[in-house]
């Protein structure tokens, strides 16, 4: 989604109303409970909130011109992988084999055998629509950010084709604006 | 004073450890601590060859390290502390639980070194776009991270690490190279100024230059010497999206602009003016 991502494209920056702020406190919460106790830190109450809208209906959360989350249309809100390397257990992790590292490095969708893989893949519970992080074998840290398009019971029984679409990966466009403005 | 199972694992890595070089101090300690979980995973990676062999020494190791944990507690020592408070969940990822909702709530965020040269996580530097340059690094810092590598690095003599560097060094070299070709070819267009009259209304007529920019000319001031010259107002109109922008001068000057151009601006080659159809 990020791919081709830079701060030219950002059509309008405005800080927004604080009941529009609350709206998205209380989203972010809801989808991530595991917020709870940092939340103040993440969104602080006194530094004014700002959202950049970018094409393709999406809009990205500012604080102090740092991107926070971002959300496409009315999806749900994806932290951005700087926010969740800071707080890595904030939602549910999927790994998938080393097999598929180039192909989520480049940004594709992660399919469902990266996940089934015998010795690589690792996957938790979640929903179809979860916002999940990806991790790769091997590696410590999240490599990018998706949206579940099947449940953990779906993939195990299908096994094939896309089941996470990535939303945001590493050394993307979005990785590479850290600020904006 | 040290427990005994935590001695035994400690000796394990004694040699990755040497390479620290037994600095005490506290960033010293957590980079040891992060051998003691991870180095060992890296080692087990690279001793085994078939794939069901690992994942079942994984599997005994996980079962182990379940069992140690009420004695890492009991144990105060101060690298458990720091391990505690300090890199928190981010370290230990690969440890049982792993299960985000099994981790422990979470606290102060954590601030991961992302690398100076790439700008990505240690342990994504291969994807950085630098490798080549940020490999010296990696070896050195992050041998959790690339195992293979750092054996590599370390088994070296000192004359081919210069070489490695000296590689290093070219490529980046290359690379900005590229990237600056890149840019260039991006940049370069065409070196030509079209001067074109359009019709507004009855008698009365626009005339559009573009193109001076591409003999680095400064639009503003340029509009200006066209308004001084022909007693007329110009402009700078922002073109449409992904087009140069252009000077609009009103009334119909194409008669003198040729001269007025070269005049002011003698970096404009006269062969490399172009009179367009009048619209």
């Amino acid at each position: 989604m990020f791919k081709r991502f830079s701060y030219s494209d950002v059509s309008t920056q405005n800080q927004v109303k604080s009941s529009v702020q609350r709206k998205i406190r209380t989203d972010l919460l809801e989808q991530f409970p595991r917020l709870d106790p940092v939340i103040d830190d993440i969104l602080p109450k006194k530094s004014p909130l700002v959202i950049a809208k970018c094409p393709n209906q999406i809009q990205v959360v500012l604080v102090n011109s740092v991107p926070v989350c971002v959300q496409s249309r009315d999806g749900p809100w994806v932290p951005t992988l700087r926010l969740l390397h800071q707080h890595p257990s904030m939602m549910p992790k999927m790994q998938a084999d080393k097999g598929a590292t180039k192909f989520i490095m480049g940004g594709a969708n992660v399919m469902c055998p990266g996940l089934t893989h015998p010795t690589g893949g690792r996957m938790e519970d979640v929903d179809r629509g979860a916002v999940v992080q990806i991790l790769l074998e091997g590696r410590e840290h999240a490599c990018a950010v998706g949206i579940m398009t099947m449940s953990t019971a779906e993939i195990r029984k299908e096994n094939k084709g896309v089941c996470i679409e990535v939303v945001h990966v590493l050394n993307d466009g979005l990785w590479k604006t850290n600020h904006f403005g | 004073m040290d427990h005994p199972r935590r001695q035994r694992a400690r000796n394990e890595f004694a040699g990755a450890m040497a390479e620290n070089g037994g600095e005490m101090d506290a960033a010293g300690e957590a980079e040891e601590d992060l051998f003691d979980r991870s180095g060992g995973d890296a080692g087990d990676a690279a001793s085994g060859d078939d794939r069901p062999t690992r994942e079942r020494r994984r599997g005994k190791k996980g079962k182990k390290k379940g069992r140690d944990e009420p004695d890492q507690e009991q144990d105060e020592d101060n690298e458990d502390l720091f391990a505690d408070g300090g890199p928190g969940p981010s370290s230990s990822a690969d440890e049982v639980p792993w299960e985000h909702d099994k981790q422990p709530p979470l606290g102060a965020p954590v601030r991961v070194q992302y690398c100076p040269d790439c700008g990505m996580p240690p342990d994504f530097c291969d994807w950085g776009g630098m490798w080549d340059k940020c490999k010296i690094r990696a070896a050195e810092q992050y041998p959790q991270y690339y195992p293979e590598l750092a054996e590599k690095m370390a088994s070296l003599t000192l004359e081919e690490k210069e070489q490695v560097e000296a590689a290093a060094a070219a490529s980046v070299a290359n690379t900005e190279l590229k990237l600056l070709a890149k840019k260039n070819k991006g940049k370069e267009v065409e070196q030509k100024v079209t001067v074109q009259r359009q019709n507004r209304k009855g008698r009365k007529f626009i005339t559009t230059v573009k193109g001076l920019e591409t003999f680095g000319v400064k639009l503003d001031k340029a509009s200006k010497v066209f308004s001084k010259a022909f007693s007329c107002g110009a402009a700078v109109v922002k073109g449409a999206p992904g087009q140069p922008d252009e000077i609009d001068i009103q009334g119909d000057v194409e008669d003198g602009l040729e001269e007025v151009i070269l005049r002011t601006f003698p970096e404009v080659d006269d062969d490399k003016i172009y009179y367009l159809k009048p619209k």
